[in-house]
């Protein structure tokens, strides 16, 4: 690490990088929380703003649709859209296709918002009676999360990234034992060619292999998505797990061999054991690859029942397309585990990317 | 050869299995099968299901009577030709910034870092309702900006127009750009996308520079190296090999770009953002051309395979090795 040329101006300069980084996701938290009518204000609005109406005592939610305003400079009365407004205090700038005036703001035109879905009729209230209030609207959250039938794709998800990851740790340490503790013909080329699969796109293998599952009656299952993951194909994990015991001395294997133990047992009680930091950061990888895994679901999956987050998201999404405050409740809450585990988890996600990195 | 050894390479084979299986049936077992698909016509749809030896028909028709390949290969080009680049620009730019003696670095990187974990359907949902061109965030900050700067004025006009010149427009009169809603400008808005996930190869090149040993500097301190010849005398050979793998990284992934075109815009407006792989998924699983489809991987294959060879071959010329701890 280098010494900044000034602290103040490094700090200055990283500040405003991370600021613009953040700003989609603080919009998508922002938007996630927005009461309906999302769209009738002017310029960016970030809190989850809500109008209430004073009404004989008590209050009722209203959408603010319009206002009635007095031009100040000529006197004249006219009716604005509410994105005409530049503000919503009593005396205001108007924007009307004329100029921009000053005027003060007699009443708005408000329409209660009912809860059964029904319209109710729009009416004008003085302005002293319509006030903002901070209203976050967290049914998004529990709407958003049953109209996507968000468990049911969660609980398809958490099968798919626990037994892919599962089987990703165990066939590639195995294989990778394999490779690092035994002397065979074959062995150099072999560990070539397996790296050398890293290299192949995907779509190559596709079809075949969508063709040899639908062979086996296995289409609209979840099983094409992570059987493959425990025959030791994922070649990164592989190669991970074979470097790791390469470091460790044989004298242990020597020493279990002496006492009794098998080839297997080696790797049962002593290597994989040993190997623990490659497993979390293996297992930590694996994990946000099934979790966010889109091709695979949109290929094999096709009824509700069976899809992933990744998959409904994308389906809620087609149902929903103008409804973004649900469509970012959804994808923050889809997002959350993986963006939890990468915090949590930061150590072991950057010693993947650095071996991925440095080392090939 | 003694019993040992013989138990040694039978033990070897055994734990190598599980790979040897799925490596021929999940990798070498479909490579040549989509090898063989892509000269025969095979329809899985069909009501009397039948794979056909066509020869080359499938290639003839790529190349002399298809021109959406053609419109899905250049889209594909011209993304990988200004992302990677970028990316790679980026990403060292935003190392060498985050690699300083800072109270609080490990905050910036980890906020730096957090996009690439969302994962593309995520990230294509965030940028759509960013990108939208009547409510979206850009547009109406866009909106404001220029009604503080006065809607007539020379200097939004100015920015206007640049805008427009990368990113389209809305329609004919607006100062507003069209993103990803018009023809002109939705390429370059996915790229503009991609960059949201700079924080990827910000960190594989600030694990290179933190190997690099900090005698070098030192030394060249001594001898009187102000930062700049620093940098490129010391950083950015030592740090090839990095560059050299970010290089190849992105040629493979720009190349299968997907997600965000699938999502995000259908391929469209007009063919606009039509990737190859989107093309590929296309036809394979959508129009059911499954042979057709296979020669459309089996030759992004071979273009990527091209290309990786190209920059390895001639990495001897501009990636150094001798320096790097191995």
């Amino acid at each position: 690490m280098s010494k900044p040329l000034s602290p103040i101006l490094a700090h200055a300069v990283l500040l405003a990088a991370t600021a613009v980084m953040l700003l989609p996701l603080a919009w998508m938290v922002s938007t996630s929380l927005k009461q309906s009518g999302l769209g009738m204000a002017r310029g960016i609005e970030w809190l989850p703003w809500k109008d209430v109406c004073y009404e004989d005592g008590g209050t009722i939610d209203v959408v603010t649709l319009g206002a009635r305003v007095h031009l100040l400079p000529d006197g004249k009365t006219i009716e604005v859209g509410l994105k005409s407004l530049a503000s919503r205090s009593k005396v205001t700038a108007v924007h009307v296709p004329e100029g921009t005036f000053e005027a003060e703001v007699i009443a708005y035109r408000v329409r209660p918002v009912t809860h059964d879905e029904r319209t109710a009729e729009a009416r004008w209230a003085p302005w002293a009676s319509v006030q903002r209030r901070i209203a976050p609207r967290w049914r998004n959250y529990t709407e958003a999360l049953t109209k996507m039938r968000f468990w049911a794709c969660l609980a398809n998800t958490l099968a798919v990234t626990f037994l892919g990851t599962l089987g990703t740790i165990l066939s590639s340490s195995l294989v990778g034992y394999g490779f690092a503790r035994f002397r065979f013909p074959g062995r150099g080329f072999l560990f070539l060619v397996l790296l050398s699969t890293m290299m192949l796109p995907p779509i190559v293998t596709m079809i075949p292999v969508y063709l040899l599952f639908r062979e086996l009656h296995w289409i609209d299952t979840l099983l094409p998505l992570f059987v493959p993951s425990w025959f030791g194909i994922n070649a990164f994990a592989v190669f991970l797990f074979r470097q790791y015991y390469m470091t460790l001395p044989f004298d242990l294997d020597d020493a279990a061999r002496i006492d009794g133990c098998t080839a297997l047992g080696i790797y049962t009680r002593i290597l994989l054991p040993l190997a623990r930091p490659v497993v979390a950061t293996v297992g930590i990888f694996c994990f946000t690859h099934y979790w966010l895994d889109f091709m695979g679901p949109l290929i094999y999956l096709n009824t509700i029942e069976k899809f992933t987050l990744m998959l409904g998201l994308y389906m809620f999404k087609g149902a929903y397309t103008t409804q973004w405050r649900y469509l970012m409740a959804a994808t923050l809450v889809v997002s959350l585990p993986c963006m939890l585990l990468f915090l949590f988890g930061q150590r072991f996600f950057v010693r993947g990317v650095v071996l991925s990195g440095l080392k090939v | 050869m003694s019993n040992r050894r013989i138990r040694e390479s039978l033990n070897g084979y055994l734990f190598i299995s599980p790979w040897i299986v799925g490596f021929c049936v999940f990798i070498a077992g479909p490579m040549v099968a989509s090898l063989l698909l892509s000269f025969c016509r095979y329809d899985p749809s069909a009501v009397r299901e039948s794979v056909r030896w066509a020869g080359l028909a499938n290639y003839t028709r790529l190349f002399t009577d298809d021109p959406l390949f053609w419109k899905s290969l250049s889209v594909t080009f011209r993304y990988s030709i200004v992302s990677i680049p970028l990316q790679l620009a980026g990403g060292l730019a935003l190392a060498l910034l985050l690699n300083q003696r800072l109270r609080g670095i490990a905050g910036y990187r980890a906020a730096f870092y957090l996009p690439v974990v969302l994962g593309g359907v995520a990230t294509s949902l965030i940028w759509m309702w960013l990108f939208s061109s009547s409510q979206g965030l850009i547009n109406i900050g866009l909106a404001r900006l220029f009604d503080f700067l006065g809607r007539d004025s020379w200097i939004s006009i100015a920015i206007a127009r640049s805008l427009q010149s990368v990113f389209g427009k809305v329609e004919e009169g607006s100062l507003l750009p069209g993103w990803t809603s018009s023809e002109r400008g939705a390429l370059n808005s996915l790229i503009l996308m991609s960059l949201w996930g700079l924080g990827g190869s910000m960190i594989i090149n600030l694990a290179g520079l933190q190997a690099i040993p900090k005698v070098f500097y030192e030394a060249a301190e001594v001898d009187g190296a102000g930062r700049w010849s620093r940098f490129w005398r010391i950083t950015l050979p030592l740090l090839s090999p990095t560059i050299f793998f970010n290089l190849i990284m992105g040629i493979i992934g720009s190349f299968q770009v997907f997600t965000q075109g699938f999502i995000m815009t259908g391929g469209g407006p007009n063919y606009a953002t039509h990737f190859y792989v989107l093309y590929a998924y296309r036809n394979g699983f959508e129009y059911f051309k499954m042979g057709y489809a296979s020669a459309l991987a089996w030759i992004l294959f071979l273009i990527i395979l091209a290309f990786t060879l190209v920059v390895v071959r001639s990495s001897s010329a501009w990636v150094y090795y001798e320096a790097q701890k191995r």
